[in-house]
């Protein structure tokens, strides 16, 4: 859109000229065999790979104050494999600060997913952020049920600003 | 608390203390879970160690609780299997 000189710029204006918005989220911590340190889902460990069995990545972030709805929430990750009906847990929780950590979660273990070896991979988390809100800290508990290892790059975030 | 849980399963796939909004998108492709309100605070495990009657939460018995490991002692163990050789 063009906006003329002197012309006077409303909040819709700006929401026209800005669209969308994205954030990425790196995973922080990943580990094999045992519990990472970690409070609930929340860590800020650097992150390898996640694998088989009951291998565990998380990634933590935090959701702009301009945002509105989300638009796409999902994690990247590289499979090692090829699988049609790939097991991968997922869970999520949020709050914004002032908030106990465990305010709202939600989590996923029914889908399954199509990997294909070595291809780069979104897995859709919007399910398991049904209520996140601008402000709101997260963590991403992402828990490999399946038959090879995944490597696990962070989350990323498109949003549309309120 | 709002808990949302599978209704054929009793797995609790969801719970919400501050965000009494949508729940159309909460139960958003999820076509046999619904959701409750219940009097309580979260619980401090994760969702997976718990299941929803319709009534109340109690411990799922397919949830293994974690064991942390400790990586020095480990790694101190490895050391001292190789000393010996």
């Amino acid at each position: 859109m063009a906006i003329a000189t002197g012309e006077q710029i409303t909040a819709a204006d700006v929401l026209a000229i800005a669209g969308t918005f994205e954030k990425f989220y790196p995973a922080t911590v990943g580990e094999s065999y045992t519990v990472p340190s970690a409070y609930g889902k929340y860590a800020a460990i650097p992150i390898v790979k996640s694998g088989y069995p009951n291998n565990l990545a998380f990634i933590t972030g935090h959701v702009p104050h301009d945002f509105g709805s989300v638009v796409e929430l999902v994690a990247v990750v590289i499979p090692n494999g090829t699988s049609a009906t790939f097991n991968l847990d997922i869970s999520s929780m949020y709050a914004a600060a002032g908030e106990a950590y465990n305010a709202n979660g939600e989590s996923d273990a029914a889908s399954t997913y199509n990997l294909t070896e070595n291809q780069m991979t979104e897995i859709d988390l919007s399910g398991i952020f049904s209520s996140i809100a601008a402000g709101d800290y997260f963590g991403v508990l992402i828990d490999n049920h399946g038959a090879f290892d995944l490597k696990v790059l962070g989350v990323r975030l498109k949003y549309s600003t309120s | 608390m709002e808990v949302r849980y599978n209704l054929i399963t009793k797995e609790v796939t969801g719970w919400w203390t501050s965000r009494n909004n949508s729940l159309e998108a909460k139960l958003k492709n999820r076509p046999d879970e619904a959701i409750i309100e219940l009097d309580i605070e979260p619980p401090p495990k994760s969702l997976r160690a718990y299941l929803c009657d319709g009534e109340k939460l109690t411990p799922s018995s397919a949830y293994i609780e974690p064991v942390k490991v400790d990586k020095m002692a480990e790694l101190e163990d490895r050391l001292a299997a190789l000393e010996k050789k």
